[in-house]
């Protein structure tokens, strides 16, 4: 019943009351006409019930014939829904915008994030691809072919070994897996610590571990001898060490920078060919710091092309130093900001951050400000170096004379 | 009984067509003691909330109740809903 009449919303219905003796008979000639009802109730002690809005007027004959009283109780559905908001057409606009606002700006990116990247360089190299490939905020979703981004990520970065673009919601990501393995070595070799650290996991594959899990090594040693039994191989493994990463930073609690200060002097010079020529305004600029701006007019206007010609303005406008006191709070997260991001250059490609230790040094009040930042990472530190070092081709002789030794006895 | 109704309800049950479209007869649906649905019925001859007579091709029907409300009123049917306690045909 509720589906059925709610197709009379639509159409637009009354609610009606009828008062009078004879209420029934009303029903009755309605039925003979074909006038739908619905709800017919009694309430304090008058008949009412709904119909539709369009059989209303067919009403009038029978209710002068039976001497009733109709009165409207009740307009419901859209045709008056709608009649009252064309009077409100403000508001009726509003919605609409709102409408729209919200579907047009939901179509676009509003935020670009990558990840997998840990270090800030390729961060920054990926956010520039993405730039380039029309990828940034405030450009519709639909421009932007997530596949092509994909392939051209894995073409320009061929140390990447997957790429997924993707959106969620108004937000672009990039996901970015580093290869992981190694340039493998082909000749004999050992596998060497880049860094100090901590083992944390090491999967030989050939070759005899020096070091296991749990000993701490320092950048240089050897972590997996290049030597199966007595004979000569290229070690093969990964070793995933725990590195720290450290980064200290110290700066006032004063903020500078350069703003117009309203001075500006102007220089004018005339351009034939190549000759500049003096023609006006001051020679010398007379502001230590300014910033230039510089105007070309075309002699001959009606000529568009490049013209031999021109009168060269340029506008010198005088800068001064603005110093700002910064709350100390803010100034430590800000240089606890830059501490992070410096420690995090240092890590390795496909490294994980384990921990992330922040300090402020000094005490409130202090000058300057001094913040300490520790990054704990579980990265792979083993480099392989070859066996036998040959002249001119770097390497450090770590376990070269061993090998030799081993070859000749 | 006249003959032609009992011919009309032979020939029915001989081609088992439901009698109420050979004899011009009301259909009834009772839902528990909520719900009637009376199809092919001639009009409402009197309501009140709790005495309801619908008048039928031959005949009429009583319903007395509670509450009753005439959820939809139409040339084909009438739902009657409320809390009906009996039925009667006159």
């Amino acid at each position: 019943m509720w589906l059925l009449n709610s197709r009379f919303w639509l159409q637009g219905q009354v609610s009606v009351r009828v008062k009078g003796k004879e209420s029934e008979r009303l029903l009755n000639q309605c039925l003979a006409r074909g006038i739908y009802l619905w709800d017919v109730k009694w309430e304090e002690g008058k008949l009412s019930f709904r119909m539709r809005s369009r059989d209303f007027f067919r009403l009038r004959p029978l209710v002068r014939q039976l001497k009733v009283k109709v009165t409207i109780k009740e307009k419901i559905g859209l045709p008056f829904f709608w009649r009252r908001f064309k009077r409100r057409r403000t508001l009726a606009w509003g919605g609409v915008l709102f409408l729209l606002m919200l579907y047009t700006w939901s179509s676009c990116i509003w935020s670009v994030r990558i990840e997998g990247a840990n270090h800030p360089e390729r961060q920054k190299q990926l956010g520039q691809l993405l730039a380039g490939q029309g990828v940034m905020q405030g450009v519709l979703k639909q421009r932007v072919d997530l596949r092509a981004i994909e392939h051209e990520v894995l073409t320009q970065f061929p140390e990447l070994a997957w790429a997924r673009a993707y959106f969620t919601g108004t937000r672009f990501v990039l996901e970015v897996v580093p290869k992981l393995s190694q340039p493998q070595l082909q000749r004999p070799g050992h596998l060497v610590a880049t860094k100090n650290g901590l083992i944390y996991d090491m999967l030989v594959l050939a070759g005899r571990p020096l070091v296991e899990k749990g000993s701490s090594v320092s950048a240089g040693d050897v972590l997996i001898l290049g030597e199966q039994g007595r004979r000569p191989v290229p070690a093969k493994g990964r070793v995933l060490a725990r590195v720290w990463h450290e980064a200290y930073l110290e700066g006032d609690a004063v903020e500078r920078h350069l703003v117009r200060s309203g001075n500006s002097v102007t220089k004018k010079v005339l351009r034939l060919i190549n000759w500049p020529v003096y023609i006006g305004g001051v020679k010398k600029v007379p502001f230590e710091y300014y910033e230039t701006e510089r105007e070309r007019k075309s002699v001959v206007p009606w000529r568009n092309s490049i013209s031999s010609v021109e009168v060269i303005e340029e506008i010198y406008y005088e800068l001064k130093e603005i110093k700002k006191v910064i709350p100390e709070s803010e100034c430590a997260q800000r240089l606890l900001k830059q501490a992070t991001a410096l420690a995090k250059q240092e890590l390795a490609e496909g490294s994980k951050i384990i921990q992330t230790d922040k300090k402020i040094l000094s005490q409130p009040g202090d000058i300057p400000i001094r913040v300490w930042v520790r990054i704990e990472a579980v990265e792979d530190i083993a480099r392989p170096i070859p066996y036998y070092p040959r002249t001119g081709e770097g390497g450090i002789g770590i376990g070269g004379t061993i090998g030799e030794e081993d070859s000749s006895s | 009984m006249k003959p032609g109704l009992n011919w009309g309800r032979k020939v029915a049950e001989l081609l088992e067509i439901p009698p109420d479209i050979v004899l011009d007869l009301p259909r009834v649906t009772i839902v528990g003691n909520v719900e009637i649905t009376v199809e092919n019925h001639r009009g409402v001859i009197e309501y009140s909330p709790t005495k309801l007579r619908l008048a039928l091709p031959k005949g009429e029907l009583l319903v007395c109740g509670q509450e009753l409300v005439l959820v939809s009123l139409a040339q084909e049917e009438v739902v009657i809903r409320g809390r009906i306690n009996r039925l009667e045909w006159n």
